[in-house]
């Protein structure tokens, strides 16, 4: 299906979102949309998807995400987190978010995995591919308020990092997170 | 132009602009900015008989879009916002209205994709990683990666919309 055909397919509509459709055919898929209300309807959904995505805030944040909240000034709260030392964070009211920041040696990492585990839930959350600082040597949890309702109890972050291929574990840190 | 045509044509199009800016300016405050000027502009500019041919007024519209934005990236927005304030306001009983995703069901949606898919959509949305680089993380061809965004997407949204899963 070519770009500027009706109706626009969604690989299309998703092309031009991302950036992937070459400038012409953009400029042609956009003509539709302007001009078709069908095809403006399905856009018109999918822009709120997008943004709401785009919006979201993913339970592991990357250190520029974390710069870009610093900027709209967003309150955060770091703590430092090492694996096997169990850490504690007060989510008080003058703090917008808690960042806790699992330290290992990241320098040899292609890829970090964080699986969450929360009580009474039958599987943890696998977080694949997720933003690391190698430098730094830290992975960023990103815990949001409404969270505290999720689970009775603390929730455990298992850290795997995969190099030359190989996954292994590098261990589990705890925080024991305080509402006041 | 009466002012219930003046409606239609802004109930018509802000969603279109909407998105439009959204797409290119990636911000949501920067889109209802868009949106209004936008609005304004289109409407000043029928009321003024700028406007050679109004059957191609989606056409008249997407142009002023893409000149506002290419402004808004120099970075003209405050001069913008300043002839926003000093501009005609909309049509009389109209109300700019720009629907938003529900956050909560997005986030329940989300944790429902499996962790590829869910890897993928983050990566584009929040990061703005291309196929290529996402498919270098994952071990996985730019091609596959588009595959998995396609149907995580559709799978997202067919959630998000309340779709049974």
């Amino acid at each position: 299906m070519t770009a500027d055909a009706h109706p626009v397919a969604f690989e299309t509509l998703v092309a031009w979102w991302t950036g992937e459709l070459a400038s012409d055919e953009a400029a042609r898929v956009e003509e539709h949309l302007f001009a078709c209300d069908a095809c403006a309807g399905v856009s018109e959904r999918f822009a709120r998807l997008a943004a709401g995505v785009r919006e979201h805030l993913p339970p592991i944040i990357s250190s520029a995400q974390r710069d870009r909240l610093v900027a709209r000034g967003t309150r955060l709260q770091v703590t430092a987190v090492d694996a096997g030392v169990d850490a504690t964070a007060v989510f008080g009211p003058e703090v917008d978010l808690l960042i806790h920041a699992l330290r290992a040696d990241l320098s040899r990492a292609g890829r970090v995995d964080v699986e969450i585990v929360m009580q009474g839930w039958s599987e943890p959350i696998l977080c694949e591919a997720v933003p690391f600082d190698a430098k730094s040597g830290e992975v960023l949890v990103c815990c949001q308020r409404h969270f505290q309702h999720m689970s009775p109890a603390d929730p455990l972050f298992r850290v795997h990092i995969v190099e030359s291929g190989e996954r292994r574990l590098v261990g589990d840190y705890l925080v024991r997170h305080v509402w006041p | 132009m009466p002012s219930e045509d003046e409606r239609a044509l802004c109930e018509k199009f802000a969603g279109r602009i909407h998105a439009y800016g959204l797409r290119h300016l990636r911000d949501g405050t920067s889109a209802q900015d868009l949106v209004q000027y936008v609005l304004l502009s289109v409407l000043q500019a029928l009321r003024a008989g700028r406007v050679e041919d109004p059957s191609r007024l989606d056409a008249y519209v997407l142009g002023t879009c893409r000149n506002a934005v290419m402004d808004m990236r120099r970075g003209d927005a405050r001069q913008r916002r300043l002839a926003l304030e000093s501009s005609a306001g909309l049509p009389e009983g109209y109300e700019l209205s720009l629907p938003q995703v529900d956050r909560a069901r997005l986030e329940d949606c989300l944790r429902q994709l499996e962790a590829r898919e869910r890897a993928v959509i983050l990566a584009t949305f929040l990061e703005d990683r291309d196929a290529e680089e996402i498919g270098h993380t994952l071990n996985v061809t730019a091609g596959n990666v588009r595959v998995i965004r396609h149907r995580a997407l559709a799978h997202l949204q067919g959630c998000v919309e309340g779709e049974a899963s």
